[in-house]
């Protein structure tokens, strides 16, 4: 149904191949950069359009490892994201420590199916974040966002597939792969 | 493809200790974030904690708008010669246009002065004024915000205006030693003391959050708004100094089920487009309510409670 193109970036691992286990310094550069990403000045239509890169890459180490980022390291992430902001404190911290939790629960799960079918698993985990945070903005008092705000999560489950692909690049054993 | 595996035990063994179990550490963690939030909007005591980290995300902010500022200088290098006397010829008619406008409005401002000398009344100081730029819009679609460049020369403070080319764009709510973050008028429930400026009826202009015009509330049906109507603020609240442009009346609709008219706006600054803004400082404090006034007002609502 979903086929990446057939090239050794593009190929993820099945649920039997092994990996080689990731580099702490991959694991934090990676979320770095994709911290940054969130902070690109976008406007308009592609700041409704931005995944969210930073919920992202943390849902997949917390699906993929999460004994280094889980419900915690999510927690931080969250409270840095409520920073650049500027909103109230701790919403996001909450909506990513829900996301952590919930990564860490379904992780052996989520990595039996086919990217698609864990594409749709991270669908439902975004909504479920943007929910919470939904509930929080407007139970502190703010206006309803403009309905477009979900075309973001859309966008960071069509990006899930070529992303997982490409974190898990440096762990695939080469002789294995060629 | 899924192999033979029948069932996998939820939980590792219990000789690998890994500390706290996720449940307990996601209650633990959405303790803190509800005691987060329940104090930084009851007590603004996190300020502190907020502005610290904000120093430490700023270079990071810095480094995600290279990309955006190295497209804009290539930009600027293929910008053709012609288009660059075009736009010198533009603005140079406008600078014109408004040099004509400035001497009226000097000499007016002139007679002005003179006339409150003659009554007695005070005097309308200039209002210090001090550029900025734009760094980045807020992300939150929730809410409507921007960031502004600061530093130790620009003293800007929060509660001071915020205008760019074409009319007030929003009030400085927050600053941080490198930043400042501006509030647009068309936050939600964001109220500006305004006028008229054919009529010099008093109004407030309220904002809607993102999706809704700004409003002008509690006019009465009968009062004179036309769509088209400039709406200035008033300056009555000693925080927006006074004849900035905030918006033009859009539409005027009078319900008979309503003594109010529905009123909405068009913002005259681009709200969501400008890029170099002027932050007012705020004019000069006014005299103080009577006493007796607030006082009163202030016993009254004691005695309510």
């Amino acid at each position: 149904m979903f086929r990446l193109p057939d090239s050794p970036l593009m190929k993820v691992a099945r649920p039997e191949d092994i990996l080689l286990p990731p580099k702490l310094w991959f694991v934090l550069l990676t979320l770095f950069v994709a911290f940054l990403a969130n902070l690109l000045p976008l406007s308009g239509f592609a700041l409704a359009l931005r995944p969210d890169f930073f919920a992202l890459v943390l849902l997949y180490w917390a699906i993929h490892q999460p004994r280094w980022i889980g419900v915690g390291a999510a927690f931080f992430c969250g409270l840095l994201t409520d920073v650049v902001e500027a909103n109230l404190f701790g919403q996001h911290a909450l909506a990513y420590a829900i996301l952590g939790f919930s990564a860490e629960y379904f992780h052996r799960r989520v990595l039996r199916f086919p990217l698609w079918q864990q594409s749709l698993h991270v669908l439902g985990l975004l909504v479920l974040t943007q929910l919470v945070v939904l509930i929080l903005r407007l139970m502190s008092g703010a206006a309803a966002p403009n309905p477009a705000f979900l075309l973001s999560t859309l966008a960071s489950v069509l990006l899930w597939p070529p992303l997982s692909a490409f974190l898990q690049w440096p762990q695939r054993v080469r002789s294995l792969t060629d | 493809m899924i192999g033979n595996v029948t069932s996998l035990p939820k939980e590792p063994p219990r000789f690998f200790n890994r500390g706290p179990s996720p449940l307990a550490r996601l209650t633990f963690f959405g303790i803190v974030s509800f005691a987060l939030m329940f104090v930084d909007a009851k007590f603004k005591t996190l300020e502190t904690v907020r502005m610290a980290l904000a120093t430490v995300v700023y270079p990071m902010q810095q480094l995600a708008l290279v990309p955006s500022q190295l497209m804009a200088s290539v930009d600027q290098m293929f910008q053709t010669r012609a288009a660059l006397r075009e736009e010198n010829a533009a603005l140079r008619n406008d600078l014109l246009a408004n040099t004509q406008a400035q001497q009226a409005s000097k000499a007016a401002e002139l007679e002005a002065a003179q006339w409150r000398a003659l009554v007695g009344a005070q005097q309308t100081l200039a209002v210090k004024s001090q550029p900025s730029r734009v760094l980045y819009l807020g992300r939150d679609p929730y809410s409507q915000k921007f960031f502004i460049e600061r530093d130790a020369a620009r003293t800007f403070d929060a509660g001071a205006a915020v205008i760019d080319g074409a009319g007030l764009l929003g009030q400085v709510t927050r600053t941080h030693p490198l930043l400042a973050e501006v509030t647009l008028i068309t936050e939600k429930d964001f109220a500006i003391p305004a006028r008229i400026e054919r009529t010099g009826l008093r109004a407030l202009v309220y904002g809607r959050g993102p999706a809704l015009p700004p409003e002008l509330r509690s006019i009465a049906n009968s009062a004179d708004v036309l769509q088209g109507d400039v709406v200035l603020t008033s300056g009555i609240d000693g925080l927006y100094p006074a004849n900035l442009r905030i918006c033009k009346v859009a539409r005027v609709v009078r319900e008979r089920d309503s003594d109010f008219a529905r009123i909405d706006c068009v913002p005259y600054a681009g709200v969501a487009s400008s890029e170099n803004v002027l932050v007012l400082d705020r004019p000069a404090p006014l005299p103080l309510r009577p006493a007796e006034d607030g006082a009163a007002k202030g016993a009254a609502k004691r005695k309510a409670r």
